[in-house]
């Protein structure tokens, strides 16, 4: 049957009206055919029908049995699939809230990615601004710097104060005050000169031995330096030698001055086509317009001169660059141990190491803004071995004091101090 | 059954009325989540997918005034009450999934075919099912309550006082009058005038505006109450194969009408399919 039960014999017999007690049902509706008047064709096909209805019922009967069997069949497994389906069915909520957990874990995962991105560069922001305000140490030690600051300011405030007093008595034709001596640098005591037969220092010869490949020197100071520099000119070399970081500059449009007071080198310097100057960095910023540089390069010369020969230098330097302008000293780090007790004694003309806050609180002291230390050539040849972690607590305890060593002795060797001129006042 | 294997891009906690339509979906075909991996015959989102090149999309709506666009929608899926509002709005095909299933073995019974089946069993009269209160009555004789699905399916016209009996009337391809509140929420055909039984009167009298409001209901019902029915037009939407084979052809839709087994038409459709087939 493929009608539904709900349309069944026995289902509309519920619609019909219930007989009334003693009274007639209403008459079925006759659904049988009105039998044909018999003729001829009639009788034949009558007669047709009683001789093959026996044969047809024989060959039929297995046929139908057949189709009965299969049919059953059929209807077996229609409803097994019907099973089926009503179970798969039945966990449809389920599984679609597994589907849809699923994209919410993914969701969760990508947003905490970018969380993680978003988190990072708050603390390279952070970082920056702490090598911005406190070079050496970073935001830990922007506290403290910024206490040096304020006292610097107060120190500033009083001695506006004094003068304030100073020049109302000077009006008032009060007695001059005394001025305060300042404390001038202790003067070497006088050493007695070299015999006019002993030759001098060949420090060309202990570089050449020293220093290493000149080659690959000039080639980490093109790298680190040149993209620093490029949009800077006109850029001062001091001590420029032979002139190779200046014929760099130059290759990229970048004009360049070179202060070298060996004449040899000089000479070596101007035949490749370059400015130089054959005198020292001072003499030859007191002769330059305010600012009127670009860039104030020098590569381990700061540490050849004295106190007041540097002080000196970088007072200039913040006078002569334009604003925007940079001053860029490379110098060994004497905070790495393994530098102050090997490579910087080996020199005999060093004179002073020179702390790389020592060299920040100089630039700052001057009058440069946004101060920058950038560090180079850990010796790592000679550092500690990491400890594996999952050793335990004290393999990680022993790393972590190895790291702290291997940073104390044998940290960077060598550290550039980038300091810029402020941006002029907008009018 | 369809074989389809549909993805679900829903990065926002799922409202009920979109759980309830992926719950049918569910029912009936494989759904997994997006980020389970491909192929699939088609993704549902709830807001577009925002790239160059994404799946084929079906695009959840829950407010019919807003509408995303989305290059790579097929089609739009609603509960029943916004599909009803986006039909004839906009240019995609929407399809109305959300409640369950209901009257499962309900089959369109045109009112020819009533009439004539009404005569074989020897019930005589107008034939007015109606829904009252509570209560069916057949012809004004009262009736038991599971009486309801065979009024439904046998008579001339349906009267509904609520949302389930004109439902029900629906299912079984009845001419259905309702209130106009009632045809509102349940999106069956609006009556011409107000007065029911002045429409009942009207209805009986012209058979083929009853037999068009019948099939008006069916179609109703098919596109709003009956989530096989709207699997189906997706499936259709998709181009996706049948999940039983033995379901192409015209069996299936010859049974889903109720056509006797012995009946000529099988006969006939079988030849056709046959010549179809060998071309």
């Amino acid at each position: 049957m493929t009608l539904p039960a709900e349309i069944s014999p026995e289902a509309t017999s519920r619609l019909l009206p219930a007989p009334a007690a003693g009274s007639t049902p209403p008459p079925r509706a006759d659904t049988r055919h009105a039998p044909a008047p018999a003729g001829v064709r009639t009788r034949a096909k009558h007669a047709a029908k009683a001789v093959l209805k026996p044969v047809y019922q024989r060959v039929m009967a297995p046929v139908t049995r057949s189709v009965d069997t299969l049919a059953r069949r059929l209807e077996d497994v229609q409803q097994r699939l019907d099973h089926l389906e009503g179970r798969q069915a039945a966990t449809a909520p389920a599984r679609v809230d597994r589907a849809l957990l699923s994209e919410q874990v993914q969701a969760n995962t990508i947003n905490q990615s970018l969380l993680k991105a978003e988190f990072g560069d708050v603390l390279r922001r952070f970082d920056d601004l702490g090598m911005a305000i406190a070079p050496a140490t970073g935001i830990d030690g922007a506290a403290t710097r910024l206490a040096e600051q304020r006292e610097q300011l107060a120190s500033l405030d009083r001695r506006l104060r004094l003068l304030d007093e100073r020049v109302a008595r000077l009006q008032a034709g009060g007695a001059t005050a005394a001025e305060p001596t300042t404390p001038s640098t202790p003067v070497p005591a006088a050493t007695p000169a070299r015999a006019s037969d002993v030759p001098g220092f060949d420090y060309v010869g202990f570089e050449r031995r020293f220093r290493g490949d000149p080659d690959e020197v000039l080639r980490i100071q093109r790298e680190r330096y040149v993209p620093l520099l490029a949009d800077h000119g006109p850029v001062v070399d001091i001590g420029c030698g032979r002139g190779e970081l200046l014929s760099a500059l130059a290759e990229v449009g970048t004009e360049g001055i070179g202060v070298e007071p060996e004449p040899g080198m000089a000479a070596e310097a101007r035949a490749r086509g370059l400015r130089v100057e054959e005198t020292d960095a001072v003499t030859f910023l007191r002769q330059c317009e305010p600012g009127s540089l670009g860039a104030i390069f020098s590569a381990h010369v700061v540490e050849h001169v004295e106190l007041d020969y540097l002080l000196e230098f970088i007072h200039l330097a913040s006078s002569r660059l334009r604003p925007g302008g940079l001053f860029v000293a490379e110098t060994p780090n004497p905070a790495s141990l393994v530098v102050l007790g090997n490579s910087y004694i080996l020199d005999p003309t060093h004179v002073r190491p020179l702390h790389p806050s020592l060299m920040a609180f100089l630039c700052e002291n001057a009058g440069f803004h946004d101060v920058r230390l950038n560090f180079y050539s850990p010796a790592e040849s000679y550092h500690l071995p990491a400890v594996d972690h999952d050793l335990g607590e004290v393999a990680s305890a022993v790393d972590s004091g190895f790291r702290r060593l291997n940073d104390v002795l044998f940290g960077a060797q060598e550290y550039t101090v980038v300091a810029r001129v402020g941006e002029a006042p907008a009018a | 059954m369809i074989d389809a294997r549909i993805g679900v891009a829903v990065r926002a906690p799922a409202s009920d009325a979109l759980h309830a339509a992926l719950s049918r979906l569910a029912e009936r075909c494989s759904v997994v989540a997006l980020s389970d991996g491909g192929p699939f015959d088609a993704v549902v989102r709830t807001s577009p997918a925002g790239r160059e090149y994404a799946e084929r999309t079906v695009l959840w709506v829950e407010d019919a005034a807003d509408v995303p666009d989305d290059p790579h929608a097929v089609a739009l899926l609603a509960p029943p009450a916004v599909a009803r509002a986006l039909r004839g709005t906009v240019d995609l095909p929407v399809v109305a999934l959300g409640p369950a299933a209901v009257h499962r073995r309900a089959r369109p019974i045109m009112p020819f075919t009533r009439s004539r089946i009404r005569r074989a069993r020897g019930l005589v009269g107008p034939a007015v099912a109606r829904h009252l209160g509570g209560t069916w009555t057949w012809d004004g004789a009262v009736l038991e309550p599971q009486a309801g699905p065979t009024a439904a399916g046998l008579a001339a016209v349906v009267v509904a006082d609520d949302d389930a009996s004109a439902v029900l009337g629906a299912a079984w391809s009845a001419p259905v009058v309702a209130p106009r509140d009632v045809a509102e929420r349940t999106g069956l055909p609006l009556a011409a005038s107000d007065d029911p039984e002045a429409e009942v009167e009207r209805l009986l009298a012209d058979e083929t505006a009853a037999a068009v409001l019948a099939r008006s209901c069916r179609r109703a019902f098919e596109l709003d109450h009956d989530p096989d029915a709207a699997v189906a037009h997706l499936a259709d939407i998709l181009v996706l194969r049948p999940g039983r084979p033995w379901e192409t052809g015209y069996a299936a839709p010859l049974d889903r009408l109720g056509t006797p087994p012995d009946a000529r038409i099988r006969d006939r459709a079988h030849a056709a399919i046959h010549v179809l087939r060998s071309r």
